[in-house]
């Protein structure tokens, strides 16, 4: 899922106090799942902002909607009348949502309320981690299910470095070395050989450093005729 | 105990949302107490550890919008200073 914290409260406020009529839309998807901009969140961020605006003698129409997922068209539809009649949109979406609002709503100011993140998982109760760097060529079939894109600090595709140290990484002893955790499942899964098996450079062109990145297929695809 | 103190219960204070608080406080509470059940005494076993750092959480949204988070008051049952002398004290 993506992951996503909110912003800080101050800055929320910095972005949203020059809009008398504020329309506050969470998402019941991923930021739902990591506790970021769910229904409990978004009526807290909304119930902050009213506060803050009344410390600061601002007269404010604060409302809020929730939105099972803003990044589908069908979903932000219906909230083409409340978006209308606001000022300005803030959003507890990831930045896909933000985006999503933004471009069925050309004129209407839209506004992020968190940082997205990642894409990741919980690993306890409070903590989620990174796993995936969407690099558009998955090779976790030859590392073990372990991502060192995501997971390695210098997304070696030959590590270990010479910074792993006790099975950490030198930019922190609390992250685990990517290649070092690699080593050891593949030690478990007797297939060792592939840390040694001759491997062609990995294809970068599906990876986001060729501008915006698209997937089509026809397959699926509505004709026009 | 003073009038001018509401009481609202809830199972525990855990069950607790930010929202909650914080509605509290839109609905014109100038203080919100929440009284919290005797170390380990908690029927949950975690609740008042729960309690505690969610209230942090809340306290630092109330410091960031200048109400402070000194309005959040946590009581813990069984303190040395009943809880009515408290609530007593401070709507004066």
């Amino acid at each position: 899922m993506i992951v996503g914290s909110q912003k800080p409260i101050e800055e929320i406020i910095a972005m949203t106090c020059d809009y008398k009529r504020l329309l506050v839309i969470g998402c019941g998807a991923c930021v739902t799942v990591c506790f970021a901009g769910g229904e409990r969140e978004t009526e807290a961020l909304a119930s902050s902002l009213r506060l803050a605006m009344k410390q600061k003698k601002i007269k404010a129409e604060i409302e809020v909607e929730m939105n099972v997922r803003q990044c589908e068209w069908e979903f932000i539809e219906p909230l083409a009348d409340k978006v209308e009649a606001a000022d300005a949109v803030l959003s507890t979406a990831c930045g896909v949502g933000v985006q999503f609002l933004a471009e069925r709503f050309p004129e209407k100011r839209i506004l992020p309320a968190l940082n997205t993140s990642f894409m990741g998982g919980p690993t306890e109760q409070g903590v989620w981690l990174e796993n995936c760097g969407g690099c558009g060529n998955c090779i976790l079939a030859s590392t073990g299910g372990i991502c060192p894109i995501a997971r390695c600090a210098k997304t070696m595709l030959n590590g270990p470095c010479g910074g792993s140290q006790n099975g950490k990484c030198e930019v922190s002893k609390d992250i685990d070395c990517a290649w070092q955790l690699i080593y050891d499942r593949l030690k478990s899964q007797g297939l060792l050989q592939l840390m040694t098996d001759y491997t062609p450079p990995k294809d970068w062109t599906p990876a986001r450093d060729g501008g915006q990145r698209k997937i089509v297929r026809e397959d699926l695809k509505i004709p026009n005729d | 105990m003073p009038e001018n103190v509401r009481f609202i219960r809830v199972l525990c204070p855990a069950r607790l949302e930010p929202a909650d608080i914080l509605n509290t406080f839109e609905n014109g509470a100038e203080r919100v107490f929440v009284t919290i059940c005797a170390e380990n005494y908690c029927h949950y076993k975690t609740g008042n550890g729960l309690t505690e750092r969610r209230l942090d959480y809340v306290r630092s949204i109330l410091d960031g919008i200048g109400i402070g988070g000194d309005k959040l008051v946590s009581y813990q049952i069984g303190q040395d200073t009943s809880l009515a002398e408290i609530l007593k004290e401070m709507s004066k």
